[in-house]
C-alpha cells in the first residue's frame, strides 16, 4: 500500500498556471528578439545551435533532392531536345556577351590606369552549398555549408554568374547566414548600365523583388535597364549584374520615381554559390 | 527504469499521451523543415503551430506552455526566423488553446475550423508585425493563404493526431 502522502489528488497539486507560463514565454521570447543579431554573444549562441541542427537539414534535403533527380530522369525526350536547342542558343548568347565583356574589361583596364587607379577583380574565396532557406520573415536568408574554419565572415558577398546574390551576415564555425540582395533593408549599391546612374538598392523582403531610393522624377532609367554594382560599398565587385528595371512610376506630387527591379540572379533551383573577398572599395 | 515507464505507471494514459505528444511534434517540425521550392513554401501551413493547438485544446494532459516555447525555438532556429519569433507565437497559441479548451470541445465543426482560421490568422499577423519591426516586410498576400491551408488542413490534423493518442486495445483473454 502506497503511503497517504505520495497519493494526494490532482486537485490539491497546483503547479504555474498556463497564464503565468505563457507571459514568462513571452518575456523570454521577447528578450532572445531583442538581443538576436546585435549582442555577440546571441550570434555565437545562434551559430552554435544552427550548427547542432545543419546535419538535420542536410538529411532532410536528400531525399527532396533525389525525388528532384528522378523527377528530372523522366523528362521526356521532346523536351530534352527543346532543352538542347535553347542551350545551344544561351551558349552562343553567353559567347557574345564574353566577347562583349571581354572588349569592355580591355578598355576598362586601360582607363584605370591612365587615371591610375587599382583595378578591381573578383577574388574568389571559395564556392559553397545551400543548406536551408529561411521562411517567414527570413524568407529572404539562408544557410551556407561553410562558416569561419573555411575562411568565411561577415561581410563577404554571394555571386553566381548570373549575377551578385547576396552577403554573409553571420558566420558560424562549419556554417554561416546569408542575406539575399532582396532582404529586407539590404542595400546594394549599384549604377544603371545604360547611363551610369548611381543609386541603392533597397531590398523589400519579397522574392524577386527590390527597389531604387531616391531617384529623381526625371532621371534617365526606364524599363528594361541593368543595374551592376558600382562596387562603392567594397563589399560588391564592380561591374556585375544585379538586377534589372521592371517598371518606373513617375508621380506628379513626388520629386521621386518610384523604380521597382527584379534581382539578377535568384536562387531558385540553385545550389551552388561562390564567395568572393571584399573588394575594398574605391577610393 | 526510464521516464516514460515512470510516467505509465502512475498514468499509463497521459503516458501514452506525451509519447505521441512528443513524436507528432517532432514529425511536425521535421516536415516543416522540408523545403518544396519557393512557390509552395510561402503558402504551406505551419504545421508544428497546428499540432500544439491540437494537443493544447484537445489532449487529455494539455500541452505544455514550456514544450511549446520549446518547440518554436527549434523552428525559429531551423528556419533561420529571429530567435524568439515562433518561440513567442508557439507559447501565445498553446495559451489560447488551453483557454478555449472547453468552448472548442462544445462548438460544432464549422466554428471549430472558423476558430482555428482565426487563431492561424492572429498569428501571422503577430508575425507579420514583429518582421515588420525587425526590418521593414511588406504585408503579402501568403500571409493570408498560409493560414487558410492550415485551416483546410485542421480536420485532418485533427484526425491523424485523435488516432494517434488512442492505443488499440489489446484482445482480452476469455473470463
Amino acid at each position: 500500500m502506497q503511503p497517504v502522502a505520495r497519493r494526494d489528488p490532482a486537485l490539491f497539486r497546483r503547479g504555474t498556471s498556463p497564464g503565468t507560463r505563457c507571459l514568462v514565454g513571452l518575456a523570454l521570447s521577447a528578450a532572445l528578439l531583442a538581443v538576436d543579431g546585435s549582442q555577440q554573444w546571441a550570434v555565437v549562441l545562434r551559430n552554435s545551435m544552427e550548427q547542432a541542427v545543419a546535419p538535420l537539414m542536410i538529411a532532410l534535403e536528400l531525399p527532396v533532392e533525389a525525388a528532384r533527380e528522378v523527377g528530372r530522369g523522366l523528362t521526356t525526350q521532346g523536351e530534352l531536345l527543346r532543352q538542347i536547342a535553347r542551350l545551344e542558343q544561351e551558349n552562343e548568347d553567353l559567347r557574345t556577351t564574353a566577347r562583349d565583356l571581354a572588349n569592355l574589361q580591355r578598355e576598362n583596364d586601360e582607363l584605370r590606369t591612365l587615371a591610375a587607379l587599382p583595378v578591381e577583380r573578383l577574388t574568389l574565396l571559395r564556392n559553397v552549398q545551400l543548406i536551408q532557406r529561411g521562411r517567414g520573415v527570413a524568407s529572404q536568408r539562408f544557410l551556407i555549408d561553410a562558416g569561419s574554419r573555411k575562411g568565411i565572415t561577415a561581410g563577404m558577398a554571394l555571386v553566381h554568374p548570373l549575377g551578385v546574390v547576396g552577403q554573409v551576415t553571420a558566420a558560424g564555425e562549419t556554417t554561416a547566414d546569408v542575406a539575399l540582395v532582396t532582404d529586407a533593408g539590404q542595400n546594394t549599391p549599384v549604377e544603371v548600365a545604360r547611363t551610369g546612374l548611381r543609386a541603392v538598392m533597397i531590398g523589400e523582403g519579397l522574392p524577386d523583388r527590390a527597389s531604387l531610393r531616391f531617384i529623381a522624377s526625371n532621371a534617365d532609367i526606364e524599363p528594361g535597364d541593368q543595374l551592376v554594382t558600382s562596387g562603392l560599398d567594397g563589399v560588391y565587385p564592380a561591374g556585375m549584374p544585379v538586377a534589372s528595371v521592371v517598371s518606373v512610376r513617375r508621380d506628379a506630387q513626388s520629386e521621386f520615381a518610384r523604380v521597382v527591379c527584379k534581382p539578377a540572379a535568384s536562387i531558385d533551383g540553385r545550389r551552388h554559390f561562390a564567395v568572393v573577398l571584399p573588394t575594398g572599395g574605391m577610393p | 527504469m526510464n521516464f516514460a515507464s515512470v510516467l505509465e505507471r502512475r498514468n499509463p494514459r497521459n503516458a501514452r499521451q506525451t509519447r505521441a505528444i512528443a513524436l507528432s511534434l517532432l514529425l511536425a517540425v521535421t516536415l516543416d523543415l522540408v523545403s518544396l521550392g519557393s512557390t509552395v513554401d510561402p503558402l504551406r501551413p505551419d504545421l508544428a503551430l497546428l499540432v500544439v493547438l491540437y494537443w493544447s485544446t484537445r489532449g487529455r494532459a494539455p500541452i505544455l506552455i514550456s514544450a511549446a516555447w520549446g518547440v518554436g525555438l527549434l523552428h525559429d532556429i531551423a528556419t533561420l526566423t529571429p530567435l524568439g519569433l515562433n518561440a513567442g507565437l508557439y507559447c501565445l497559441t498553446a495559451w489560447v488553446g488551453v483557454s478555449l479548451r472547453k468552448r472548442l470541445e462544445a462548438m460544432p465543426i464549422p466554428g471549430e475550423l472558423l476558430l482555428v482560421l482565426l487563431v492561424l490568422l492572429a498569428g501571422s499577423m503577430l508575425s507579420w508585425g514583429v518582421g515588420l519591426l525587425l526590418g521593414g516586410r511588406p504585408l503579402a498576400e501568403t500571409h493570408l493563404l498560409s493560414p487558410l491551408v492550415g485551416t483546410l488542413c485542421w480536420p485532418l490534423v485533427r484526425l491523424l493526431l485523435r488516432n494517434a493518442g488512442i492505443r488499440r486495445r489489446r484482445a482480452s483473454p476469455p473470463d
